[in-house]
This record gives C-alpha cells, structure tokens and sequence, in this order.
C-alpha cells in the first residue's frame, strides 16, 4: 500500500516573515520538510518526508521612553506637557492601557491633575496639537503593531505655591491589555491567531517618570525710542538723535545668572559718545571696572546686568544715536 | 493498492493554521525503499527530587523568537535492497537561523547552500557577493539549505539520522 500526502502551506503564509526588531510575527506557522535522494541500483529515487510544523507564540512586551528633558515651570502653570514614546516591542499586535502617575517618591511637589491628563500625539507631530486626542482608559487604548510606537503626553499642572528649585516628577504607566506578570508568565490563548501569549522581560507593563523643575525665568526687554531733530522737532532726519530706554524685567521665578544686554546700533546712525546709562547712571564707553561699554567694532553698546530675579525690579539702559 | 490524498491548507483556511500544530502524523512514505520523517523539537532540561538534572527532546508546539529547536530527520530502508549515495537535504526555514556547527549525521558528510539549495559547499568555501560587489565569508544568517550524504550505503532493515538546530528569528 502506498500512501502519499502532499500538504501546501500556501495558505500560512499570511503572517509569516521576521518584523524587524521584535522577531517573527506571533501566529506565524514555520514549516520545514526535508527531501531524501537515493539509489536503488542504477535507479534514482526522491522522496519527501511529513512536514514538521510549529508555531510562533506570541511575546507581550512594552518600552515607554521619556522624551522632555527637565522641563522649567512657573508656579500655577498649567498643562505643561511631558512627553513619552511607547513602543510595541513584542511580536504581536498589542493594545495597551495608561494610566498617569503623579504622586513619585524623591520630589518636593506632586503636580495637580487636570481633568484631561493624558493626550495621544494622533499625528504623530511630536507637539501637542488639535489633531491630538484626549486619552480614555478602555476607549481609545493604543492599539500597535510589533515595533509600532505612539507619543503621549503628561499634561501636568503646577502648584500655585511652590517656590524656585522644587521639583516634581510625573510619569505614565503603560500595561498590555492582555495580561501582565513576570517574564516567561503564560497567557494561554491569548496571544494572535490564537497562539499562547508569553510575557516579555518587561512582564507586559513598563512606566517611565519625568521630572518639573520650579524656576523658570524670563527677561523682558521694552525698548522705547526718543527722536530729537536739530529743529526742536521729531522728525528722523540727517542730524536727528535718538535716545533709546530699555527696560529689563526678570519674570517668572528664579534667577537669570550675570544677564548680558547687548544691542546693536541701528545702521545709518553712530553712537553718541558717552551717552550710555544703567539705572540713570553714566556709564563710560571703554571697556573698564564699570557695567558698560561700546563697542565701535560691531558696533553695539554691551551692559553687564548680573543676576537678575523678579523682585529685584527692572533694570534700565539707556544710549543715544544720531543718524546720519 | 495505492491511494493519493491531498490536503491543500489554502482551501481549508486560516483556520486550519491557528489549530494544527503538528503534522507529526503524516503516514509513512513507503513508495520507494525508504521510509523518511522530520521532527521538530526542543530541548528539555528538568530536576527531579534528587536534584538530578534531566535533558529531553519533547515535541514543539510553538516557539518564542529567539527560542532553538532541534530538526531530526530519520530515514529507514524497508525495502529489499540497499540503498546507496544517499543525501538528505533540508531547506532551513526562512523564520529559522542556523545555530552553526550543530548539523549532525552519523558518517555523513555535511555542505551547506546560501542561494536557496542551487549549490552546496562546505562553510570556509561559502562567499557572500554583495551588492556593491564586495566578497565576504557567509555567516549562518545566509544559509538556506543543509545538506547530509552517506559515505556509506543504508542497508536494508538499517536506520540513520541527519540532525540540526536552529534559532527561530
């Protein structure tokens, strides 16, 4: 009696072929028949051997990555974005559940949640933007692909009551909708095309904190101009002067370490020597002990300011020009 | 009396994909004077009470990436004759990688292919060309086929073996 059974895998294949970082595709069948040549006296013979078949089970990983430096707050800002890249980094498709975490050991402040906390970058533009959605556990759970990764941002608000130098650290978590554990841990079934799932080194859940310091500053520049023509008027002609007022103004909190104001002397007209002032003070031209200086090769005027924070009030430079 | 029977996967479905496993069971093939069956399995080890470690090869039914299985091939001769220059070959499947030196048959000699089974040679021959031209040795990444020849006839009654293992990508 002879019996042959020819079996086409044709129809496996759908799933099949490495993806590029997680391994093959979970579901995929890897089939492997061997053929055996010989010869019976002068007559060769080929035959086929069964196919021995096996299947790719699936592996449930996760990575989330911060992706914000540090970021500086004022005190009582809201929505202040920290922004995670989660990846997929088993190999089957996986959906996965966030959640926000605020309270972090080793800070000084928790950062207060908005009704909104989370957001999925939907368009992937790396910033928040009005494409992006509003993440509901359960709704709208990210579903990705092995390798697939999606951007989420932490929409943190700050205490109106912290002070300069404090830190807060919030972060996400990201777990696997089919199940978490420690590594090797068995989900039977449950994994794509009905294969068993089997928790990753990340035992399906992975989270990822950022961190909010307190003590951003700004400086404020108003620049006003005065002109003064040679008529008594204020008409910008040849001969004209014009008297420059600039207030700086630190805001936010913190300091600004050894601000510098440089400012360039509009083309078309020249300094006029020994105008420069800090705080109504003369300042001389040459580079010396005192803050100031101008400098005919740029040519600019340049004002050393030191440290500046909110409640040591503006400061205000002030240097004359005439056109030419 | 003779039967022919085909199963054809691509009519049955994916649904004949996400529940058979192991086509262990397909019948000897007895038309010619050889019988051959491939296996796949794996390795395992276990304790027992006494802390005597305990390593088998038990049957896979899925793999992880990453994980290594073990692909035997036994061949018997049941018919009247011997049979002679024999050669077994065996595609690697393209998931699987190689895990170099572990192809194994008792008095075989053993070549390998990297163009899809059109040539064989032994490793230190086997030349990648790349694209841009340049020659390198193959690494096992770039095989696709092994093959095992008998250095001997198989008598009739005899068994024998070709063997090797792989790394599902």
């Amino acid at each position: 009696m002879h019996r042959l059974i020819a079996i086409s895998l044709a129809g496996c294949a759908l799933a099949s072929g490495p993806a590029d970082s997680a391994g093959t595709v979970a579901g995929t069948a890897i089939a492997n028949q061997a053929e055996i040549t010989y010869e019976i006296g002068v007559e060769t013979r080929v035959r086929a051997s069964n196919v021995a078949l096996f299947q790719v089970a699936e592996v449930i990983d996760v990575d989330i990555l911060l992706q914000t430096p540090e970021r500086l707050v004022s005190p009582g800002a809201v929505g202040q974005p920290l922004n995670f890249t989660i990846t997929n980094t088993g190999n089957g498709s996986e959906s996965f559940v966030l959640a926000s975490i605020a309270a972090v050991d080793g800070d000084d402040f928790d950062p207060e949640l908005p009704a909104q906390v989370l957001l999925i970058d939907a368009d992937a533009s790396g910033d928040i933007s009005p494409a992006d959605s509003n993440y509901i556990p359960g709704v709208n759970d990210p579903v990705l692909a092995p390798g697939e990764s999606v951007d989420v941002f932490f929409l943190g608000n700050i205490p109106a009551g912290v002070s300069d130098g404090l830190i807060g650290f919030a972060g996400i978590q990201v777990q696997s909708t089919t199940g978490i554990g420690a590594i090797g841990d068995v989900v039977a079934a449950r994994g794509d095309a009905g294969v068993d799932a089997v928790l990753g080194p990340s035992g399906g859940s992975a989270q990822a904190t950022g961190e909010y310091l307190v003590g951003e500053i700004g400086l404020e520049l108003t620049k006003l101009a005065t002109v003064t023509d040679p008529h008594g008027g204020a008409r910008p002609i040849p001969g004209a002067q014009i008297a420059y007022t600039i207030q700086v103004a630190a805001e936010g909190t913190g300091t600004a370490v050894a601000a510098v104001l440089q400012d360039a002397i509009p083309d078309n007209t020249e300094y006029v020597p020994g105008s420069l002032r800090l705080n109504g003070i003369a300042l001389t031209d040459t580079p010396d002990v005192d803050a100031g200086e101008f400098s005919p090769a740029t040519p600019e005027v340049i004002v050393l300011l030191g440290d500046m924070s909110p409640v040591d009030g503006p400061q205000v430079v002030e240097f004359m020009v005439k056109i030419n | 009396m003779r039967k022919l029977i085909t199963l054809t996967v691509a009519v049955l479905g994916p649904m004949f994909c996400g529940s058979m496993i192991y086509a262990q069971e397909a019948p000897a093939q007895k038309t010619g004077a050889l019988d051959v069956q491939t296996v796949v399995q794996k390795v395992q080890t276990t304790s027992d009470t006494a802390g005597q470690s305990k390593t088998e090869l038990i049957p896979v039914e899925t793999a992880l990436p990453g994980d290594e299985v073990v692909y035997t091939v036994t061949f018997k001769n049941i018919g009247e004759e011997p049979a002679d220059n024999i050669r077994i070959t065996n595609p690697i499947p393209e998931q699987m990688r190689y895990v170099a030196g572990t192809a194994f048959g008792p008095g075989t000699e053993i070549v390998y292919s990297i163009d899809g089974g059109s040539s064989y040679a032994e490793p230190a021959a086997l030349i990648v060309k790349t694209d841009a031209g340049v020659e390198r040795p193959a690494q096992v990444d770039d095989y696709t086929h092994i093959r095992w020849a008998l250095n001997t006839p198989l008598e009739v009654g005899e068994q024998s073996f070709a063997r090797f293992r792989a790394v599902v990508r």
